[in-house]
Order: structure tokens, then C-alpha cells, then sequence
């Protein structure tokens, strides 16, 4: 009823001849060089620590350097899938008394010292207390240059909320999936397709609403990591 | 009907106002300021931002049915709601029939404007604001002072007292105690709540997809955690395509905090899909009128409705800088307010608003959408002065006044004349540099001006003798 009346009071003030068009061309967005490098700058002046992980070496470094700086004793991975995804080279053995889904973590790379197993979890529904010392690790879809962001799905995720709850976030991003810009982006998203949401990251969790002074982590994250692998 | 009269003394005599209110803003526009000049083709994408809106009112209807299309083929629900109540009443009958009992808020200007919170208290709901800015006005019971930073005129020792108060909270000064504080109160009302409700900032009419632009993940977690969310839009939100969301947000989050992007941008369509862990059961879209079709129905004034709540003219504006946003005494205030409170409440309620400014541009210079917020603001003072001279408000002083003043300037040997004799009057009705006579009607006038002395030569004069080697 109320859709009629509104649409019709529309339509009736409505000019006939519509004159503005819709603009054809979007305007340039800026291109770089060098787009991961440009990425890592731009992620890193809003707040995100970049880190390498592309060896093996490499990553089981970033992530030790994770857990340290947390002092976390939980890690929570949004979906078995991301192991599968970026090759971790971990296990992940399932090995909970009570056969759910929480499990160990067992390094490949013991000789390194990577401090492991850790306990970590696929977070079931139920579990929505998330420890104050707990890190969630996902997986992003895209990564733009421009912003230095980095775009989660709930479709390859799984979860909306894991990548806010924690107040530590790492997401794993692979450097092919790094696109230049916000053009590029919006123009190759399929939004809604295979997914409810889409979360758009650019930096951790932050407010000014207190005399514009600037503070990191109230609802969301803390610290958040990107570890390229 | 009573009038919302623009209270200028109490807020500049207000001293902790003052000191908090024009720093921070200063600061707003400095970092607008910087992230704007890094953008080569700026202005362009002004152009294209303030195009593509332009043309999703021309074709209003259209977008909307495309947008509800979409959203329902997601497996949403839309509804559409005239006016405020109508609005709040749909909540209230969907959160009845899910026996909701405790609602989490993200910040939605428009729901302050239908006075949601007040609605759902008294339907007996449980509502919680959890944008920290929103949290700190619901808990001393005030209106938000500024779209984008609802807490605007709060100082840190404001905000102390009140948790001190409220909260039991240990007396502190430091900002980061203060939102630890809020964040740990709120986390448990996330885990507890059944509804959440957001506001929108675009609607993209092709995908179906709602687009919330914050920065604290309260956004995230009120459209994820609870088991309803329900999204209010303004009927003018609705977008054409997902690719203009890349010029808009980019026009959107440098001219609001000055940021590239936002931390958040939650790009949602729709409820929780099969497989996905998390996420609401249902979802629903609120279309909401109020007053916006009535706006629409003037081609040049429909423009306010493209406003994408960046609150950069409120920033800017000198007059805002002094008054806050109180002063207004309405849900939207400064330069968008004073545009958009006439076009929505019967202008002859907000008089005072279209004359609140002193034109002096620098809104519509910094608006990211380009709106002609001067020349909408001379317009509507047209109209209440028309309203105004239905009665008997024809012969009022001022009008003489005026007139006798445009018959002086509007020949320069007149003007001549009356300053030569003005500043030999000088010494008798000025002291101490300001006009003195305080007899009616002038000393109506003069209360909220203060009228300096008068040069003691012409300027013409002063050109023509010392000045002329300049
Ligand atoms: S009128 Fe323009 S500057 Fe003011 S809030 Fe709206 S979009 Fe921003």
C-alpha cells in the first residue's frame, strides 16, 4: 500500500524527459607500477603489518611472529579450505576429545622452532565467546593496491564474524589476487552472487569519536595482520 | 506550531564547547584536506558522483522496484514505510512476531530523524547504540551533534563523568580506557541481542546489495551476530551500479574523516546463505519516505537529496564551528540541516534555519556531490519571506528599513552624502567604536550584531591621497 503511494507520488513528480544520463565512463583510478609494493605501503599507513610468508620459512616466521605479539594460545581458521588454499605447512590434525572441530597444529618444520602445536579451532556457532586471546586467521578473495584493503567473503570464509570478534585478525593473501585499484575491483565483483556479505578491510579496527582522537581497536581488532603467501 | 529557534547565545557562551568543538573540527577539515589533494582528478569524479545521482532521481521509481527486485531474489524482504511511525511500527511488529527482546543499533542518521530508539523503549525493546560516538549521546540521553561524529561536543572529561556515572567506571582521562570500557560493555550486548538494525549509505540498485561504510566493526558484528537484521534506507540512497560505489566511496570516506577508505565497507546481499557459518537468518529492507517525496517534487531543490552524509559542510561552515550542532535544535544541522530541516518540517517551524549561514560558499565548495547548498539557502528564504508577507509582517520595520537602505546605495552620490553625514553623527551615536542608541526598533537589530564605528575617511577619499602609489 505504502509502495504504491510512494512509487505513484514519485512517478507523478517524475520529469518526463529525463536529461541527466548515466555516465558511461568511470573516471581513472590510479595505476602503479610496482601494485604490491604499493599495496604494502598503503596497508601499512592504515595500520596493517604486512608481513612475507611466500617460503615456507618465511611464513612459519610471520605466523610465530603473530602468536608472540599476541600472546595467543588460540588460533581460530575460518575453514580447512584455506589450508588447501595456500598450502600451509602445517597439520592440521583433529585430534579434540570431545570430536568436535578444534584440533592441533603440527608444524612441518620443527628443526626451525616454531613453537607449535597450538590449539586451534574451526569455530563452531556455539563458540561465539571468542577468547581475549585469540587470533582469527582467513583467507582474502582480493587485495587493492590503491587502499592497501583487503576483501573478505562470507562465501570462501564461511564467516562474518570471525574476522571482527578476535581482537587479533590475520588474513592470507596470495600476491596474484592483488588488483590496482577501486575501478578495478567494483568492476569485476559479481556482488551477491554466492555470497551474503562481502567485507571490505582497510586497516584494524578504530575510532575518533572522543575529541577526534584517533584509537585503534574497539569492536573490531586490534592489530591486524596480512601475511602474502 | 512551535518553533525550533537556533539557541547562538548558550552555545557561544558555552566555554567547554568552545574549546573542544572548533579544534576537533579544524582537525576534520585539515585531514579532508590532505586526502583530497592527493586525488589528481578530484573534481572529476565530483562531477561523476554528482551526475549519477542526479539521474538515479530523475529515474527514482525505477531504481527503487530494481533495487527491491534484487534484494527479495537474495531471499530478503523489502518493505516501504510513508513516514517515521510507519517505520518504527514495522520494526516493532517484526521483532514482536520473533519475540525479540534486546535490539543492537549501528548508527543510522535516519533513525534519529523517526526517533527510532524513543519508539522501540516504548514498545518495550531493550535498545543498545554501539557506535561508540552513538553510545556516549544514548547514555546521556542528548541528540548527535554532527552526522559523522555524533559526539562531537563531548570532552574526554565529559565522557569520563558520564561513565563514572553510568558505568561505575574508575575517574580517568585517557581516551583509550574510556573505549576499552565501552567496548567490553558492548561486546556482551552483541552476543545477547536478537536484532540488529543498521542504516545504509548506497543501495545498489543492480546487485541488490546494502553498502555500511564505518570504522569500529560495529557495523559487522550488528548485521551478523543477532538473528534479525534489519537495514533503514532513505528512499534517495538507492544507487544505479555496483561500479559507481568505486568514485562514490572514494568521494565519500575522504570527505568524511579524511581516510582513503574506511576500515569497513560491508557490502551485503541479503541473509545468511547455505553453508555459511554465520549471519542473520532474516533480513529486511525499510524504504522509507518521510517527507523525501515531497523534496523531490522541486527540480532545483530535489538536489538536497543527494546528499551522501559526509558532514564536510558541517566542518567547514563558520557558523557551525561556533554554534555545534545543538544550537540547531534538529537532527540535522549546519549547512546540509539548514536545507534539509525546511524541505522536511513546515518551513514556517525552522525559519530561523536558511538564514543561519552567511552564504559565504565554502559548503558547497567542499560538498563531494556538488550541491548548490548557497543558492537552494536563497530560496528558501524566499519562501518563508513569502509566507512571512501574507501577514500583516508587510509593513514591518525592517522592510522600511531595508528599502530606505536600497534607495542610499543604490546611487553613489547618495551613499556620499549619508556617509559624509553619518561621520560627522559619529561622535554622538557611537562610543567606544560601536553604535550606542539602544531605542526600538533598532535595538531589536542590534542585539545579535554588534555595528562598528565608520572609517574616518571615505575609502575613495583614501585612495586619492595616500593610497595612490599603491
Ligand atoms: S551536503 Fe554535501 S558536504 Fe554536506 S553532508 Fe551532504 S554530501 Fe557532505
Amino acid at each position: 500500500m505504502s509502495r504504491e503511494a510512494i512509487l505513484s507520488r514519485l512517478k507523478d513528480f517524475q520529469n518526463r524527459e529525463a536529461s541527466e544520463v548515466l555516465p558511461e565512463v568511470v573516471p581513472e583510478f590510479p595505476d602503479f607500477d610496482d601494485p604490491l609494493n604499493t599495496f604494502k605501503r598503503q596497508a601499512e599507513k592504515a595500520g596493517t603489518v604486512v608481513l612475507d610468508g611466500q617460503s615456507d620459512e618465511n611464513f612459519t616466521a610471520a605466523m610465530r611472529r603473530v602468536l608472540e605479539d599476541a600472546g595467543a594460545v588460540h588460533l581460530l581458521w575460518e575453514k580447512a579450505a584455506i589450508f588447501e588454499k595456500h598450502k600451509i605447512p602445517f597439520e592440521f590434525s583433529n585430534r579434540s576429545q570431545d570430536g568436535g572441530e578444534s584440533g592441533v597444529l603440527v608444524s612441518e618444520h620443527a628443526e626451525q622452532g616454531f613453537q607449535l602445536p597450538v590449539q586451534a579451532e574451526i569455530r563452531s556457532l556455539d563458540q561465539v565467546d571468542v577468547p581475549e586471546v585469540a587470533v582469527s586467521v582467513a583467507s582474502a578473495e582480493t587485495g587493492i593496491a590503491e587502499t592497501g584493503t583487503i576483501v573478505e567473503s562470507s562465501a570462501a570464509a564461511g564467516s562474518r564474524i570471525l574476522s571482527v570478534l578476535p581482537p587479533i585478525h590475520v588474513v592470507l593473501l596470495s600476491p596474484e589476487d592483488v588488483l590496482m585499484n577501486h575501478r578495478e575491483f567494483f568492476q569485476s565483483v559479481d556482488l551477491g552472487q554466492h555470497e551474503s556479505a562481502r567485507l571490505l578491510v582497510t586497516g584494524p579496527s578504530r575510532t575518533a569519536d572522543i575529541e577526534k582522537t584517533l584509537i585503534i581497536g574497539v569492536h573490531g581488532p586490534r592489530k591486524l595482520f596480512t601475511i602474502l603467501r | 506550531m512551535n518553533r525550533i529557534k537556533i539557541d547562538v547565545a548558550s552555545a557561544l557562551a558555552d566555554r567547554r564547547l568552545q574549546a573542544t568543538l572548533f579544534p576537533a573540527l579544524q582537525r576534520s577539515v585539515e585531514s579532508r584536506d590532505e586526502a583530497v589533494s592527493e586525488v589528481e582528478n578530484w573534481e572529476e569524479l565530483r562531477d561523476y558522483g554528482r551526475r549519477v545521482k542526479l539521474h538515479t532521481l530523475e529515474k527514482l521509481p525505477f531504481y527503487l522496484e530494481k533495487l527491491e527486485k534484487n534484494v527479495v531474489g537474495h531471499g530478503g524482504k523489502v518493505l516501504w514505510a510513508e513516514s517515521g511511525e510507519d517505520a518504527v511500527r514495522m520494526i516493532l511488529t517484526i521483532a514482536r512476531e520473533r519475540a525479540v527482546r534486546k535490539v543492537v543499533k549501528s548508527k543510522t542518521m535516519l533513525g534519529e530523524e523517526i526517533h527510532l530508539n524513543q519508539g522501540l523503549l516504548k514498545g518495550g525493546l531493550e535498545v543498545i547504540e554501539t557506535d561508540l560516538g552513538e553510545y556516549i549521546v544514548q547514555l546521556c540521553d542528548e541528540m548527535p551533534s554532527h552526522i559523522v561524529t555524533p559526539a562531537l561536543h563531548k570532552s574526554r572529561h565529559d565522557v569520563a563523568e558520564l561513565f563514572e556515572a553510568k558505568l561505575g567506571m574508575e575517574p580517568t582521562d585517557d581516551v583509550a580506557k574510556l573505549t576499552l570500557t565501552a567496548r567490553n560493555v558492548l561486546r556482551r550486548h552483541f552476543l545477547e541481542a536478537d536484532l540488529g538494525i543498521s542504516g545504509v549509505n548506497f543501495g545498489v540498485a543492480e546487485t541488490g546489495t546494502i553498502v555500511v561504510v564505518e570504522n569500529e566493526g560495529n557495523a559487522r558484528l550488528s548485521t551478523s551476530l543477532p538473528r534479525v537484521h534489519i537495514a533503514l534506507m532513505g528512499i534517495e540512497k538507492v544507487i544505479p551500479r555496483t561500479v559507481d560505489l568505486s568514485v562514490l566511496l572514494k568521494l565519500l570516506t575522504r570527505s568524511a574523516t579524511g581516510q582513503r577508505l574506511t576500515s569497513y565497507v560491508n557490502l551485503i546481499s541479503g541473509p545468511k546463505r547455505e553453508g555459511e557459518l554465520d549471519g542473520p537468518e532474516e533480513f529486511f529492507l525499510i524504504l522509507v519516505d518521510n517527507g523525501r517525496s515531497q523534496i523531490y517534487e522541486d527540480q532545483f531543490l530535489r538536489q538536497t537529496l543527494t546528499c551522501i552524509r559526509c558532514g564536510a559542510c558541517q566542518n567547514i561552515c563558520p557558523v557551525f564551528q561556533r554554534l555545534g550542532g545543538h544550537a540547531y535544535g534538529t537532527v540535522y544541522q549546519g549547512p546540509i540541516g539548514s536545507i534539509l530541516t525546511p524541505q522536511m518540517f513546515p518551513i514556517a517551524a525552522v525559519e530561523e534555519h536558511p538564514f543561519a549561514s552567511s552564504l559565504c560558499g565554502a559548503c558547497e565548495e567542499t560538498c563531494p556531490v556538488k550541491i548548490e547548498i548557497p543558492k537552494i539557502l536563497l530560496r528558501l528564504r524566499q519562501q518563508v519571506q513569502e509566507a512571512r508577507n501574507h501577514g500583516i509582517q508587510r509593513f514591518r520595520p525592517e522592510r522600511i528599513g531595508m528599502l530606505m537602505w536600497a534607495w542610499v546605495v543604490s546611487s553613489s552620490r547618495r551613499y556620499a552624502i549619508a556617509s559624509r553625514w553619518l561621520r560627522r553623527l559619529q561622535s554622538v551615536l557611537f562610543r567606544n567604536g560601536r553604535f550606542r542608541p539602544a531605542v526600538p526598533p533598532v535595538s531589536a537589530w542590534q542585539k545579535d550584531r554588534d555595528v562598528p564605528g565608520l572609517a574616518p575617511k571615505r575609502f575613495r577619499e583614501y585612495r586619492e591621497s595616500e593610497g595612490a602609489e599603491h
